[in-house]
């Protein structure tokens, strides 16, 4: 026999979630109602009008071995958090640029360390700010695009972003003001110009014919 | 043959054998479970019992036309504090959708301007048609409702499949509620009623 206060439980968790989502307004409430209310009724927690409120212990318990046992569901709600170490790294990779500080962009891929934009990222400081050096890290950011595609990635999907985020990243050093005639860091911008047009024309290549040299060679 | 009384030496006291067993069994049994716990799942999961952790099926960069594309949906449709991540998913030729409603960020409802046209549809309809005509190739739709400090308040997930079968209206709005997954301990953590939940078990 169920409690009044094991009802109030469950009407709690049926109906908190929507409750406590201030922000969200008419539609998103009504919404959210109904998920809830056919969730609930799918996972047996409200049966012909009645709440069964025992059950949240089964749909609690069978979420919890999910976690453990990493199912489907489970990696993707967990995905959520890995969501949130995108933003952190980005944010890191933004300061360090800003900055000039090299050490957030590692810390930035140490969260992310197969993220290839925060290898280019890297590269990219590592070339304007350490007399164009940077060889290294562009290494490892085709090496990771390369492994992407050996498992299956798109390789001209894959190449055209990857060249999109370098020209643009490479645009941005490039606008830099160097008030003090910096000779190292006008220098690297000279050559950042360079490489960026042959990155445009690879890129021309691929909009106007679908061709990538690169993709051809890894065809091979 | 004298009988000698000897005097009977002292039964020797019995170690604290007991004791000893007494102490290994519970550690044992505790080195066991905690073995079980922590290092069971990334055992099976090298033997690929169990599935892989979130952190390496989604350990990619996120494809950058593609999660500009899904939240070019919401733009378009003048929902604002909306962004999402489409992930490549780790030995899958697929990716993941992660759409993130933010308070935080300035998201006010899928129907900010209360046209009362059925926005979760056209959304849902606008997500199978990009990823159709873009190729995106999605395996799965996950929304994350986060609140105006932008903690999670509660998600959901939904196959793709589903996704498109709602979209060209071969299910209904019910049922395919009815099938999408809640993440019902993160929700009831964020509620903070697991002590509550003690008292029903």
């Amino acid at each position: 026999m169920k409690t009044t206060k094991q009802k109030f439980i469950l009407i709690l968790i049926l109906s908190l979630p929507i409750l406590l989502l201030s922000a969200c307004e008419g539609s998103d409430l009504d919404l959210l109602e109904m998920a809830f209310e056919a969730w609930a009724e799918e996972e047996g927690l409200y049966e012909d009008g009645e709440y069964k409120p025992e059950h949240i212990v089964e749909v609690a318990v069978g979420d919890f071995l999910g976690k453990i046992t990493n199912t489907e569901e489970s990696v993707r709600f967990d995905g959520i958090a890995v969501v949130r170490d995108i933003d952190a790294a980005d944010a890191l990779a933004k300061e360090a640029k800003e900055e000039s500080d090299e050490e957030k962009i590692k810390e930035a891929i140490k969260l992310r360390p197969y993220d290839w934009r925060l290898r280019e990222q890297h590269a990219a400081l590592t070339f304007f700010e350490d007399d164009m050096d940077g060889g290294e890290e562009i290494m490892d950011s085709n090496a990771i695009i390369k492994d992407q595609i050996k498992n299956g990635a798109d390789c001209l999907n894959l190449r055209t972003q990857q060249l999109e985020y370098r020209v643009e990243l490479m645009q941005e050093y490039i606008e830099i003001e160097n008030p003090d005639n910096n000779p190292g860091q006008l220098l690297s911008q000279y050559e950042m110009k360079k490489d960026q047009l042959s990155y445009q024309e690879e890129l021309q290549d691929i909009y106007a014919n679908g061709h990538s040299s690169y993709c051809a060679r890894m065809n091979k | 043959m004298s009988e000698s009384v000897q005097n009977p030496t002292p039964p020797k006291k019995k170690r604290g054998r007991g004791c000893i067993t007494c102490l290994l069994i519970p550690l044992v049994t505790v080195l066991c479970l905690a073995g079980a716990i922590f290092l069971g799942p990334k055992l099976a999961g090298w033997l690929g019992i169990f599935g892989m952790e979130a952190q390496e099926a989604y350990e990619a960069a996120p494809d950058l036309a593609a999660s500009e594309s899904l939240t070019e949906t919401f733009a378009e449709l003048g929902i604002p504090g909306v962004r999402v991540y489409v992930i490549p998913i780790k030995g899958e030729p697929t990716q993941g959708a992660f759409i993130i409603l933010d308070a935080s960020a300035g998201y006010k409802g899928m129907d900010p301007l209360n046209s009362n046209n059925n926005a979760f549809l056209m959304i849902m309809k606008d997500i199978t048609a990009r990823n159709r005509n873009e190729n995106i190739r999605l395996a799965h739709v996950t929304v994350d409702y986060r609140d105006e400090e932008g903690n999670t308040a509660t998600a959901f997930t939904a196959d793709q499949d589903l996704v498109e079968r709602f979209s060209d209206g071969l299910i209904t709005q019910q049922e395919f509620f009815a099938q999408i997954e809640i993440d019902v301990m993160h929700t009831l953590r964020y509620l903070g009623i697991d002590g509550m939940l003690e008292e029903i078990r």
